[in-house]
Order: C-alpha cells, then sequence, then structure tokens
C-alpha cells in the first residue's frame, strides 16, 4: 500500500488539536534545550522520553520528533552568539557564525542559519517520503543473513566514524554488545551474566542505560567544573539576513540538505560529519572562498543546511530498516519499543497510517521550527542566562524520575547510575559513547540472526554469503574498515612529518 | 598524557577481555550440555565479543606504544586533556556518593523527598564556585518544586506509582 492509500487515516491521525500540540512542543522544548550550552539534542530527546509513555504512539513519537529538529537547529545558536556549539552537529558552524557575531552580524548569522535549516529540513524531510517506502519494500525481501549483515554494516561505520579512532570506536561497540548479552539467552532461556538477580534476566532496560550513558556523564562533568559552561553572549546586532543573502546561499543550502539527506541515510553517519562535508563543499565551489572561516554567510547557510539535512533522512534506516541512523534515532526507537511497535520493513504493512502521520508531522515540524526558531533567537539572552547551578540539578531529578516511570522500579535507576559513571570513564577515556549505545540497541539483533542464519544453514557459513545483498554489505564493510584504516594511517604520517619537520 | 590515557585503556581492555573469557564467560554464562554446534551455545556470542575486546585494546596499545614519542593528528584533533583539577576530583567523588544516597534514599524516604534533598545537594556543590545569592535561592525554591511538578505528571497523568515516605503520603 503506497502513501495515498494511508493518506486519509494518517491525516486524521495528524490533524488532532492534541498531535499538532505535542509536535510544536516537542520543536520549542528541542530549540530551548539545545540552545542551552551544555545540555544537546541528544540528552533532550532522551529526557522528554519518558514524558511519552503516557502519550499515544502518534503523539508521542511525534514531540521526539519535534525535540530532535528543534535540538539540532537550537544548538546553532549558541554555536554562533558565545562560540559553543550547543550539539556536536553546529561545531561547522561556529567556523563561520562567530566572527560574524564579533562583527555585529549575529542576527543575520542566525536568521540565515534558520532558513537554511527549514530548506534542508525539507529537503531531508521529503527524501525520507519518497525513499523510505521503497526501501521497506526491498527489506522485506531480506532474510537473517541479510539482516545480520547489514547490522555488521552499520556497527562498523559508527564505531568507525563516532570518534577519533577506529580502535576506541571497536571497543566501545563491543562493550555495548557484551551489554546486550545480559539476560536470558534467546534460543536456549539459560542465563547469561545474571548472577542470581531476577531483574537482569530481562536485559538491562535500555532507557536506564541510554539516559545513563548521555545524561549523567554530562552533570557529572558540570559538578566537576561548573563554571566550565558559562559563556558571554554576543548582542543580535541591528542586521538580518535579506532574501539577496538566502537567495546567493541557496545552492549551497541544496546542496548540504540533499548531502545531509544522503549522509543521513546510510547508518551511523549522522550531523556533524554532514555539516562538516557541505561546508568544506561550499568552501570549495564558492566564489567567496577565501572569506570562509571570517564571517562569510554561505559558510553558516552551508554547515547549517548539511546538519539539518540528516535529520529526516536518519528516519530511513530506522523506519524501513529497524536500524538506528544515529543516537538519537536509537533513542527515538525506544518510543516505538514502549509502544509495542518494532522499526522495520513490516512497520510499514501493519502500521501504515501511523508511519505516514509521522511524515506528514515531519513536514508540519520544518513549519513550527520557523516560527519557534524566529522567537528563540530574539530570547536567546533569557535561555543562556538559565542558572547552570539550578539546571543541572534538576535534569538529575528529571532523569531520575523518567528512568523509574519505565517499569516502576528503582532497579533501573541504580542501572542508570552505574552506566552514567562508565560513561563517564569513557568520556575521560575519549570513548565515545555513541557505538556503546547502538551496539547495546542491535546486539540482539545481530546475535538473533547470525543464529538464526546458523539454524538454517545447519551451522554452515556459507549462507553469510548467500545473495548479493549479503554480498553488497560485505564489500561495504571491508571497504569502511579498509578507508578508515587507511585514512588513519595517513593521519598519522601527516602528523609525524610534521613533528619531524618542527624537530 | 593522551598517549598515556590510551595504554590505561588498551592494557585495561586486554586484561579485562582476559578476564571475560578465562572466569566471567565459564561462571557466569549457562550452557546446556546437549548443545551440539558451538556456534549456536549461549557461550558463543559473549566470547567473539571477548576476543572483539581484546583485539580493539591491543590494536590500541600496539598503536600508542609504537607510536608513544610522537604526536599524532588524533591527539592534536581531540580536545585536549582536563587540567588536573584537586577540588573538581573531590567534587566527583562527592557526586558518586550524593548519587549513591540519592538511590538509597529513593526506596527510603520515597522519590519525592529524596529527590528534594538531592537537587538541593547537587546545587549546594556547584553553587560554591559560581552562584550568586539570587541563584541560591533560585535553586531553593526549585528544589521543592521541581519534585513536585514530577510527582504530579507522572503520577496523575502517566499513572505511575511512585515510591512514598513512609511518614508522609502525598495525595
Amino acid at each position: 500500500m503506497s502513501f495515498l492509500d494511508h493518506a486519509p487515516a494518517a491525516f486524521a491521525l495528524v490533524a488532532q488539536w492534541s498531535s499538532i500540540l505535542a509536535l510544536f512542543i516537542g520543536v520549542a522544548v528541542g530549540t530551548v534545550a539545545g540552545a542551552i550550552p551544555g545540555m544537546s539534542a541528544t540528552m533532550a530527546v532522551a529526557l522528554a522520553l519518558p514524558f511519552t509513555f503516557a502519550m499515544p504512539p502518534v503523539e508521542g513519537i511525534l514531540l521526539l520528533l519535534g525535540v530532535y529538529k528543534g535540538g539540532i537547529f537550537g544548538g546553532s545558536i549558541p554555536a554562533i552568539l558565545i562560540r559553543t556549539p550547543g550539539t556536536p552537529a553546529s561545531s561547522a558552524t561556529v567556523l563561520d557564525g562567530y566572527p560574524m557575531a564579533e562583527r555585529g552580524e549575529a542576527g543575520r548569522a542566525l536568521t540565515i542559519a534558520l532558513w537554511a535549516s527549514c530548506t534542508a529540513d525539507i529537503i531531508s524531510n521529503l527524501a525520507l517520503i519518497f525513499f523510505a517506502g521503497q526501501l521497506a519494500r526491498l527489506a522485506l525481501s531480506f532474510g537473517p543473513p541479510e539482516f545480520f549483515t547489514l547490522i555488521l554494516f552499520s556497527l562498523t561505520i559508527i564505531a568507525g566514524v563516532s570518534g577519533s579512532s577506529l580502535l576506541k570506536g571497536l571497543i566501545s561497540a563491543a562493550l555495548g554488545l557484551l551489554l546486550a548479552t545480559v539476560g536470558l539467552d534467546l534460543v536456549y532461556g539459560t542465563n547469561r551474566f545474571v548472577f542470581g538477580e531476577p531483574q537482569l534476566m530481562g536485559g538491562l532496560n535500555f532507557i536506564a542505560v541510554l539516559i545513563g550513558l548521555f545524561a549523567i556523564p554530562e552533570i557529572i562533568a558540570f559538578m566537576r567544573d561548573p563554571a566550565k559552561h558559562e559563556g558571554r553572549a554576543r548582542s543580535l546586532g541591528a542586521s538580518r539576513a535579506s532574501f539577496a543573502d538566502y537567495r546567493r546561499c541557496f545552492v549551497s543550502i541544496i546542496r548540504g540538505g540533499l548531502l545531509g539527506s544522503v549522509m543521513g541515510a546510510i547508518p551511523g553517519i549522522g550531523a556533524a560529519p554532514s555539516a562538516f562535508l557541505s561546508y568544506s563543499e561550499a568552501r570549495r565551489r564558492s566564489p567567496n572562498r577565501a572569506n570562509f572561516g571570517r564571517g562569510e554567510i554561505e559558510g553558516v547557510a552551508a554547515a547549517e543546511a548539511g546538519n539539518n539535512g540528516v535529520a529526516g533522512a536518519t528516519l530511513i534506516p530506522l523506519l524501513a530498516l529497524g536500524v538506528p541512523g544515529d543516537v538519537i534515532t536509537a533513542i527515538i526507537i525506544g518510543a516505538f519499543m514502549v509502544h509495542g511497535l518494532q522499526p522495520g520493513p513490516l512497520l510499514f504493512a501493519t502500521n501504515g497510517s501511523l508511519v505516514y502521520a509521522l511524515f506528514i508531522g515531519l513536514i508540519l515540524s520544518s513549519i513550527f521550527l520557523f516560527a519557534v526558531g524566529s522567537v528563540a533567537i530574539r530570547f536567546f539572552r533569557f535561555i543562556a542566562e538559565v542558572p547552570k547551578v539550578a539546571l543541572f540539578p534538576g535534569v538529575l531529578v528529571l532523569c531520575v524520575f523518567g528512568v523509574y516511570a519505565v517499569n516502576n522500579t528503582v532497579f533501573d535507576i541504580a542501572v542508570m547510575f552505574a552506566m552514567g559513571w562508565v560513561g563517564y570513564v569513557m568520556q575521560r577515556l575519549g570513548v565515545p559513547p555513541a557505538p556503546f549505545l547502538i551496539a547495546f540497541i542491535l546486539g540482539p539483533l545481530l546475535e538473533d540472526n547470525f543464529r538464526q542464519a546458523m539454524l538454517m544453514s545447519g551451522s554452515s557459513p556459507v549462507i553469510l554469503f548467500r545473495s548479493w545483498i549479503t554480498w553488497l554489505f560485505w564489500a561495504a564493510t571491508l571497504f569502511t574498515i579498509a578507508a578508515l584504516v587507511r585514512s588513519g594511517l595517513r593521519e598519522r604520517r601527516a602528523a609525524r612529518a610534521s613533528t619531524d619537520s618542527a624537530a | 598524557m593522551k598517549a598515556n590515557s590510551a595504554i590505561v585503556l588498551g592494557a585495561g581492555t586486554v586484561v579485562f577481555s582476559a578476564f571475560l573469557l578465562a572466569w566471567l564467560i565459564p561462571n557466569a554464562v549457562v550452557s546446556p550440555r546437549n548443545v551440539s554446534n558451538i556456534v549456536l551455545s549461549p557461550l558463543f556470542w559473549p566470547q567473539i565479543v571477548a576476543v572483539i575486546l581484546g583485539i580493539g585494546g591491543a590494536g590500541l596499545l600496539a598503536v600508542h606504544l609504537t607510536g608513544r614519542a610522537r604526536a599524532t593528528s588524533e591527539d592534536m584533533e581531540e580536545a585536549p586533556p582536563l587540567p588536573p583539577s584537586l577540588s573538581g576530583e573531590l567534587r566527583v567523588l562527592v557526586s558518586a556518593a550524593l548519587m549513591f544516597g540519592y538511590f538509597w534514599l529513593v526506596s527510603a524516604i520515597g522519590i519525592v523527598f529524596a529527590s528534594m534533598l538531592a537537587y538541593a545537594a547537587f546545587a549546594v556543590l556547584a553553587v560554591r564556585a559560581v552562584s550568586s545569592r539570587g541563584e541560591v535561592i533560585a535553586v531553593l525554591i526549585t528544589a521543592f518544586l521541581l519534585p513536585l511538578l514530577l510527582y504530579a505528571f507522572f503520577g496523575h497523568v502517566a499513572g505511575v506509582s511512585l515510591p512514598q515516605a513512609p511518614f508522609f503520603r502525598l495525595p
């Protein structure tokens, strides 16, 4: 069944004041949270998740998608005004946004950032609408060997690009896979790492793990150095971006939106690499390339288009294959699970109206983002001045209530705190948490598909090479590893050469 | 400093991998005796993951031991390590103690009162360094109101049964 078949029911789901309100609140909360230095879109989505448990699925998921979209844009506001990216995805925005703010053109930088974000967001949403259904149809022919190789490929990319070191990414992903084995064995029902604790039989609660991993380390880091998160905001200045500015940046915005859509659709890459790629492409092709890095408006537009371009596309692998495209969609998968929905190709067949309702809501979210973003830019000073001594303890209390609410058990609070300290140690050692979380989510799927494939073939590994799809994913996995090792070696050689020449 | 932390991580991971393979997996993973094929055994997957961990740790160790004297681009790209701060590390330790206390208090005096105390304690921990008198008052008001608001939402809107204090039951 196509979009047109589901359209009436999907419109009926979205066209309710509660759905629209949930989406609007999500965008507003996400924009404000993304704009607060020290908070991030990931943290905002994680904290909003428990509030969606009591909502119907469409409203709950729309709220989270709104937080996601708002959070990604909101991160650009402190990036431009106080040189502190609200989210890692906004790091490229700092390069030209802050120099513009120093020149008194912060208002101009922020308005072009908003327009670029909304345009790229629409492109990304359209990519989702056009391609997710097609991919889901293709994925219906996937069996366990195909899913096993797909998940392996996704984990390889996530481990490779999440941090600066492939090996640290590998260690992080392996730890996530290990944690995912806690509980009853999927085939024999025997205990694995249960240690006599009945609460561990069902495995660790995913929401406790993710909140522990992404919110608690930030609280601990704040407690270590409370003064670190303070910053002085530049004034907006009198200037605003004009339509002529938008027209001048239009090609870079469209390119950034398309690049973001392609990169977002590949599981694991995420918004930050997309923003930098869009920025470097804009610099390479722009007649004003010499001005990049010194406050070029096209640089801000390209970076923002690149990072917002992934926001819809990351949902393509999530909805079509059941594989989260980045950490935030990994959290959003939690909202699906809580409501008894399993993202993947079957979701289009069993809950088509819900999927298409989300698509319609996403288009609406671009309009809300434009409205909320325009207001947030003006009131950023108030957002930035939220006292951090009040904010971070509040986040902790929210985490405790939210995690308890999932299963009504204090045990989950202990899991959250334990994971928080694991996350803090990982942060201190430079180990990226994203591969950990995504491997934790995909671990049972990876193992289950592997064992099903082995059961189908009588334990012959040949089944893992049975079709062109498995060959494609094996080739993509090997290519990714080779490319990552090659780029690592090249960087090492370059660093050695520069050290030698300096000596 | 950076290379040292990578070496510690690499060595720690190798040791952990060996510990998993030699003791933890054989003792903490139950496998039926009639499993005909090792690939389908409940032990197989944790063992594979332990081997991957070992490879990752050994690789990290090898990379940083062989290139220890020279700076790599990775070292230059990443944020500089946190400056040593005795008061900072002390605050981290106090945070750990407060989190443990918070967890214990949730069962002992209920989630609302435990949250009020935890909020105030964490705010006091951070307040010493940077805050004004106005912020302190704002913190105290929030410490009282936020847990009550969350209780109202989760308890009455979401229908979650939250742990209550034995001495005072909230409506």
